[in-house]
């Protein structure tokens, strides 16, 4: 099976990210290895707990948000969940290029 | 003439131009008019503290909001215009944000209190 990177860069409330993260329940339940990389708005569920304006993990995704558009947000480091890696632009091109078979996005 | 202008937010700030506008309209309406600004749904996240834009090439709505609201402390007592700035509860707790952790002068309102400012409007513009 496949390793796939999937970028997201919407708000966890909106429609499109809670697709997104729907779409990588199913491609886990297919036996896929999927990591999500939170960039823009979609960073915000790097630090709000499941809730109603926000879409529960998708279980068994590798979880990275981008830390500088957390910091944008006003959210420092200590205020992103324990499970989910913080990464730079560097680390991005890097799972892009060389750590996942096919990159998809931006949900 | 209009005696006020009611700006809702529901947009997250920096992922789209919304919350950008949003404030940037609001700064320029209370030349003229009193202007109130409510945050509501991801618009919540416009009034988060210590939002750092250095070396992004955005410019932080956090210090954005702040110059609003001492543009709107230095005009009391001069005129009847000014800015007010509004988080909705209901969109707060549901992203875990505290109103502590909100820009100072940030007012936390509930549903009675949302529906009174909306229904005293007498323009609004939604983001």
């Amino acid at each position: 099976m496949a390793s796939l990177l999937m970028l997201v860069a919407s708000s966890p409330a909106s429609p499109q990210g809670a697709a997104a993260f729907q779409l990588a329940e199913s491609l886990l339940q297919e036996g896929h290895q999927v990591s999500i990389y939170l960039l823009q708005d979609a960073v915000l569920a790097a630090r709000a707990k499941p809730g109603p304006g926000n879409p529960g993990w998708p279980q068994g995704a590798t979880l990275y948000s981008l830390r500088e558009d957390l910091a944008l947000r006003g959210f420092p480091d200590d205020a992103c969940l324990p499970h989910v890696q913080l990464s730079d632009y560097g680390e991005l091109i890097e799972l892009m290029l060389e750590r996942h078979d096919r990159t998809m996005g931006a949900f | 003439m209009a005696q006020s202008i009611g700006i809702i937010l529901r947009r997250a700030p920096y992922g789209a131009i919304h919350a950008a506008e949003a404030i940037r309209h609001t700064i320029g309406a209370v030349a003229e008019i009193k202007a109130t600004i409510i945050l509501m749904g991801d618009g919540v996240y416009a009034a988060q503290e210590n939002q750092r834009a250095e070396g992004t090439g955005w410019t932080s709505l956090s210090e954005a909001l702040k110059q609003a609201l001492a543009l709107s402390q230095a005009m009391r007592g001069k005129t009847d215009r000014g800015i007010a700035v509004y988080a909705y509860q209901g969109a707060l707790a549901d992203r875990g944000l505290a109103a502590e952790g909100l820009v100072p002068g940030v007012q936390v309102i509930g549903d009675a209190e949302l529906a009174r400012l909306v229904a005293a409007m007498d323009a609004a513009m939604v983001y």
